[in-house]
């Protein structure tokens, strides 16, 4: 039973130096030594800049431009597309022209108020339908969905959209870099930092001895902080090398929100093919997703949309389209569920619409669609492992009781009407196809010092999630010593070696695997008092069935799936339209649980984000501004807002993770959106085919007659 | 002169430094401090006790500038509109530190306090040495964030008529269910004597650059029985729709906002008829 005993919550190895306040954020380094950078950022969306009038700079200033990056002044995580400083013709509002450096915060600035930026404006696109540049595409077809297209009784097609999304962590952006001897070092908020080791290495042309990245303590990152801070550690990096000085650059939230990326609004095309009973035949989706002037790490994001453009659902016969368009607005980037959360949310609604359409219970005319273990996904890999998804409707159904609530709702009449709503999701864990094999190669380190105490060495970064807590229990339990003897440090690129980036709900799974193999040869290993270094590399431990075909988009997009479903109650005021969350359930396959504890945190915090994109968090973009640009009108959940919480999980061990672990951290985020807007359409009897759903989407439904 | 570092220990120390220099007054700071210039001087006045007193007198009640938020919520003398209110401004924190003064001269049209204090037909008393003037809230804001204060002068006492409304109504609808600007805000009351509508008031805030009151159309109602305020009610909301012209901005649009505050005065009115109706 010690593979049970794992899932007891522990305390967390953080817990002490956050409580107390002594944790140092990037914005808690202080040094006299310290100069700080402001940035001047561009006021239109498109436009040739014709002169930048400087005044003279007076002395301890220093004007950094793009020209002075040493190598190539362009920022690479995909793709070296997007300027360090672009002081040449800016693509978007909030686009990085220059860099002030001065001895405090206010000199830099009033220094660059004093700098006048002559534009000449050149055409813009703010609109995806209108925007002809195709930044990047990519297909797929599974089976022969032409010939059962043409022989459909029926085609049910609609066309969903969903919003912008701010990050919104507690802690905006920020790095310090220091130049000196030739040696680089930056320290800041980031959650990949050999991203970033990796992009000063491509525009200053060091080599990794003279690069250094340190993790300071982060708070909070969603994404948000996977490929942006690369943007502001090489915008440090440059400010600490023009200046000769040790420089901070850490951001206020307005510039955070202006200048950082966005989740991509989509705009997603969904055809179902139907024969006469109604049966789905094939599915033909078409997603378009806004990347902003940049296509940054989009073409992964638009890969990941398509690949789950079935969401949990099996169909035989799939046609798919997906494409990144330029606009000219701030570039979207990662942001938990990396792509999915779009698609998941259309194709779930989209076929509890296709039910509604034929007079079906949208419940069970989905729940027949749910995939079961060895079925086919969408692109013809094969759902290997055991799926409990209908195990787990079941559930979440009961716990929350579902029908009973939603027959008696039915009856409402007061100005306070209430409803209920439910989604599924299955999506891939970690990264598609052989990426960790072919890309990533993680490397692993554990330490065995000379008393016997244990460090886990890897890059993978503890935000808040608490994944540093939980490596340690793996090693503790796999080394069957005290967790007090366990630590991991935040990693510092001297010391740890690549175990690749925090993202795509890889760390327990792929990371947290490699750790407990490394734990698994120390403990064969262990010589008591003695120092010890154990070392493991990524290695695919089962082969696909079906191999991931990178060109033909076939094949297992993923080594394993997690599942969820999530039962939302909603309260609508029928005088003011708003919707108030009643209740919300989550019943979730993660593996098996490395604490339940934080997971539990993860799952809460996911469901209320997931809340936040479904329901209120608007962002608009008018003529490339966008409008909410600070926390009290880009609006998030706050605590008031968030009804009774359920969560719940099924044990279903994956057989190549820690201890039965696979991803968790992206699910509870994804299904909450397509829940909700079932939830609102069970009150209004209105169709909604858009996110978020505010209340002026809904008072505009309720004008018309049903 | 830099005065940004001094506490005046009176208000008549606190005048003498607003009469000498140009500064913006503050108590709390809550929404200075979300536009600070970082240019401007600014005269701390929030520890004056001469300015948070809640009095009651033939007059009205006497609100000192310089309450708290949580300070009138604990008042047992708060009159219940401006308490409810008060209780949907933002959190706890912020409650604790602004003040039904900072509301009033922030002059947002989101302002929560400023549609139940129209309601009241408040009045301003403004001080500065060279005596004190009285205005009445709905002169003194002039236009979003554009008040008639003059440069020498303090806001001191806030006057609420005395009213004899024995139903009330207050609706804010925000984006959010706290830490939240309002996209609507109506405060509304009534008095009903005898089946008959002896008074009738209805104020929003956020529909347009000043908090609204439309005393005309409230005297179409005064005086009306119930069975006619019944027959009227769409009528009533009729000619508030004609009135009513709203924005649409960041938070919300006109149409959600215009369609709204109908639905609301149109309920406002069906809870009137609820409560004293036959029935």
């Amino acid at each position: 039973m010690r593979s049970m005993s794992i899932s007891r919550p522990v305390k967390r190895k953080d817990f002490d130096e956050k409580i107390s306040g002594r944790a140092k954020f990037v914005d808690d380094y202080q040094s006299p030594d310290y100069y700080h950078a402001c940035i001047l950022r561009s006021e239109r969306p498109h436009a040739r800049i014709v002169s930048i009038n400087i005044p003279e700079i007076p002395e301890d200033t220093w004007v950094a431009r793009g020209r002075d990056v040493p190598v190539q002044n362009r920022v690479l995580v995909d793709i070296p597309d997007q300027f360090i400083l672009n002081d040449v013709e800016v693509e978007y509002v909030g686009e990085a022209i220059l860099i002030v450096v001065a001895k405090t915060k206010a000199k830099a600035r009033r220094f660059m108020e004093q700098i006048s930026v002559e534009y000449e404006d050149l055409p813009t696109c703010f609109d995806v339908t209108e925007s002809d540049t195709i930044l990047h595409d990519c297909r797929f077809v599974k089976g022969d969905p032409d010939k059962v297209f043409n022989e459909a009784h029926e085609v049910f097609e609609e066309v969903l959209t969903t919003g912008f999304q701010e990050h919104a962590y507690l802690e905006p952006q920020g790095i310090v870099a220091e130049y000196r001897d030739g040696y680089m070092t930056v320290c800041g908020a980031m959650q990949c930092p050999f991203y970033i080791h990796n992009a000063i290495k491509h525009a200053f042309g060091f080599d990794d001895d003279h690069v250094r990245v340190i993790q300071a303590t982060v708070g909070g990152g969603f994404g948000g902080k996977e490929d942006y801070p690369s943007v502001v550690g090489l915008q440090a990096a440059l400010a600490s090398y023009v200046s000769g000085k040790p420089v901070k650059l850490v951001f206020d939230r307005q510039e955070d929100i202006i200048s950082t990326t966005k989740r991509h609004a989509a705009r997603m095309i969904y055809k179902t093919a139907l024969d006469e009973e109604g049966n789905i035949l094939a599915m033909d989706v078409n997603v378009t997703l806004d990347g902003g002037a940049y296509l940054g790490i989009s073409t992964t994001v638009i890969e990941r949309s398509l690949v789950h453009c079935l969401g949990p659902y099996v169909v035989d016969h799939v046609r798919a389209y997906g494409c990144v368009k330029k606009t000219n607005q701030v570039v979207t980037g990662a942001f938990r569920g990396f792509g999915d959360p779009q698609t998941i949310f259309a194709v779930d609604t989209h076929l509890a619409h296709i039910a509604r359409h034929l007079g079906r219970d949208h419940v069970e005319y989905r729940r027949s669609y749910l995939a079961q273990q060895g079925d086919r996904t969408a692109t013809d890999g094969l759902y290997r492992d055991p799926v409990f998804i209908r195990e787990m409707a079941d559930k979440v159904l009961e716990q929350s009781d579902y029908y009973a609530k939603r027959e008696a709702y039915s009856k409402d009449t007061g100005r306070y009407r209430r409803g209920i709503g439910i989604g599924f999701l299955g999506r891939g864990c970690g990264f598609a196809g052989f990426a960790e094999r072919d890309f990533v190669k993680g490397v692993v380190r554990i330490r065995k010092h000379a008393d016997d105490t244990v460090e886990a060495l890897v890059s993978s970064t503890d935000m808040g999630q608490g994944i540093h807590t939980s490596f340690c229990k793996v090693i503790a339990e796999t080394l069957e010593i005290p967790l007090s003897q366990v630590s991991c440090p935040r990693p510092d690129t001297q010391r740890v070696p690549n175990s690749g980036p925090t993202n795509a709900s890889r760390s327990m799974q792929i990371v947290g695997r490699m750790l407990q193999r490394a734990a698994l040869r120390l403990k064969d290993e262990w010589i008591p008092g003695k120092e010890q270094v154990i070392e493991e590399h990524y290695r695919e431990e089962r082969d696909a069935v079906n191999p991931w075909n990178t060109k033909t988009f076939n094949g297992d997009g993923f080594a394993t799936y997690g599942w969820s479903t999530t039962v939302t109650e909603v309260e609508l005021d029928t005088v003011t339209s708003e919707v108030r969350l009643v209740n919300i359930w989550g019943v979730f396959d993660i593996g098996r649980i490395i604490d339940r504890n934080l997971v539990e945190g993860q799952m809460h915090g996911g469901l209320v984000q997931g809340y936040g994109y479904a329901s209120m968090e608007k962002m608009e973009i008018e003529n490339g501004v966008i409008m909410q640009d600070r926390l009290n009108n880009y609006i998030i959940p706050t605590a008031y807002d968030i009804g009774g919480i359920h969560v719940d999980f099924v044990d279903n061990p994956y057989e190549a993770g820690p201890f039965g672990a696979k991803g968790a951290a992206e699910l509870p985020f994804c299904g909450v959106a397509s829940s909700y807007v079932n939830a609102v359409e069970n009150v209004t009897q209105r169709v909604y085919l858009s996110i978020p759903l505010t209340p002026e989407k809904i008072f505009e439904s309720l004008q018309e007659e049903v | 002169m830099a005065i940004n570092n001094r506490k005046p220990q009176s208000l008549n120390e606190a005048l003498r430094i607003r009469h000498d220099c140009e500064v913006i007054p503050y108590m709390g700071g809550t929404d200075v401090m979300v536009e600070r210039d970082p240019k401007a001087s600014f005269l701390f006045l929030g520890d004056l006790p001469e300015l948070q007193q809640l009095t009651r007198d033939a007059e009205g009640w006497h609100l000192g500038s310089g309450l708290t938020f949580s300070s009138l919520l604990a008042e047992e003398d708060c009159p219940d509109l401006l308490r409810e209110a008060v209780s949907r401004i933002a959190s706890p924190a912020i409650r604790n530190l602004g003040t039904i003064g900072g509301n009033i001269c922030n002059a947002s049209p989101a302002g929560d306090t400023l549609p139940v204090l129209l309601l009241y037909d408040t009045d301003l008393v403004l001080k500065s040495l060279k005596g004190e003037r009285r205005v009445s809230l709905d002169a003194f804001i002039v236009s979003r964030k554009h008040i008639d204060l003059r440069s020498d002068e303090l806001l001191v006492d806030i006057i609420m008529k005395p009213k004899a409304y024995n139903h009330f109504y207050y609706e804010k609808i925000g984006s959010r269910r706290a830490m939240s600007i309002s996209k609507i805000a109506m405060a509304a009351a009534a008095e009903i004597q005898k089946g008959t509508v002896a008074d009738f008031a209805i104020s929003f805030a956020s529909m347009y650059k000043t908090p609204l009151r439309f005393k005309d159309l409230e005297e179409t109602v005064k005086g009306k029985s119930l069975d006619s305020l019944e027959a009227m009610k769409q009528d009533v909301v009729h000619a508030y729709g004609e009135r009513l012209n709203p924005i649409s901005d960041l938070r919300s649009t006109a149409d959600y906002r215009k369609g709204v505050s109908l639905k609301l005065i149109g309920d406002f009115i069906d809870t009137i008829l609820e409560t004293f109706g036959q029935g």
